[in-house]
């Protein structure tokens, strides 16, 4: 039987195509432009840049705590879905400052976070595949 | 006449052996974190490596291997130049100075992330995945300005005295570093509950 297609991410040399990936141990949704290595930017208690290893710009993020606030926040509204199997990360990043409230705004560069991470959420058309999330 | 059912067995995984790159040990040695000086022990979680590498992203299991394991990541001609250069200026995750404990968010069903340890290193070098024809792991310097931050969520509350302290080691990665204090991490006072060691 040719396992090939099963396997072939398994090759080193198989090209990375970013794809928004839920962890579940680290209950955590990442989305990483590239497979480089990543300085973790911590914004605050729910979202993280990764910024890239060498000239410290931002190639993605981290949203933190997915699974609580994906069934108190998301599930009960469908909010961020794009069709029955997709979330779009940009609603849930929108869902996220809406239930931060006001105080997202006030800290410029905490603002400035999360204008970054909507930016190449919005920009990537980041989707999480549902079936992935909580 | 009743005919024997044949015996299941259970597969670990798809069925389908995972590369040696992504073969990790099943478990890892830590220092305990309420005695520095005593080790503990903590499964490693596979299966977020494996989706990972399903979706391509392999450094941060070659981090794994080179900052948190001792080893240079086993792929092909990692040590074309012999194993001691291979292995130079790698740490593992016993070489941690310093443990943390309560991340003060919600992790999964622990809302406050108060069983959430993190465990400090201060690595000098690691391997980077590189598409390459010699070799995908390329060795490299760490720089002054970061640290390398490990996460273990417990089971269940420790008891101190046991060595056999369980959980799950769940993420890792580099963090900035406090510039005041470079051992650790930026912002350690308030990202954190408390300094264990």
């Amino acid at each position: 039987m040719n396992n090939d297609a099963g396997t072939t991410w398994a090759r080193l040399s198989s090209r990375y195509h970013p794809v928004a990936v839920y962890y579940e141990e680290a209950d955590s949704v990442e989305y990483i432009r590239q497979d480089v290595t990543c300085v973790y930017h911590r914004v605050d208690e729910f979202l993280t840049l990764a910024l890239d290893f060498g000239n410290r710009d931002p190639i993605g993020f981290r949203l933190k705590g997915f699974k609580n606030f994906y069934l108190h926040h998301i599930k009960p509204t469908n909010a961020a879905l794009d069709n029955d199997h997709f979330l779009s990360l940009v609603r849930v990043i929108e869902k996220l400052v809406e239930t931060i409230g006001d105080s997202v705004f006030d800290d410029e560069n905490r603002r400035a976070a999360y204008k970054t991470a909507y930016e190449i959420a919005k920009t990537d058309g980041v989707q999480l595949e549902l079936s992935d999330a909580a | 006449m009743v005919e024997k059912k044949p015996a299941l067995t259970v597969i670990d995984g798809d069925g389908i052996a995972n590369p040696r790159w992504l073969d990790l040990p099943k478990i890892i040695r830590a220092r305990s974190p309420f005695d520095p000086n005593r080790q503990c022990l903590y499964r490693i979680a596979r299966e977020d490596c494996v989706k990972a590498a399903r979706a391509r992203r392999r450094q941060p299991v070659f981090e794994f291997w080179s900052i948190l394991n001792g080893e240079p990541p086993p792929v092909p001609n990692v040590e074309r130049y012999g194993r001691a250069s291979a292995v130079m200026g790698l740490v593992r995750l016993t070489a941690a100075h310093a443990c943390f404990r309560g991340i003060r968010r919600p992790f999964a069903e622990d809302d406050s992330g108060a069983n959430i340890l993190a465990y400090v290193l201060k690595p000098t070098q690691f391997y980077r995945y590189e598409p390459n024809l010699a070799c995908v792991a390329q060795k490299q310097n760490v720089p002054e300005d970061v640290v390398f931050v490990a996460y273990v969520r417990m089971d269940e509350p420790c008891e101190g005295e046991r060595i056999d302290i369980k959980g799950v080691l769940t993420h890792w990665g580099f963090v900035e570093a406090d510039s005041a204090n470079l051992p650790l991490p930026v912002d350690h006072a308030s990202r954190y509950d408390e300094r264990l060691w």
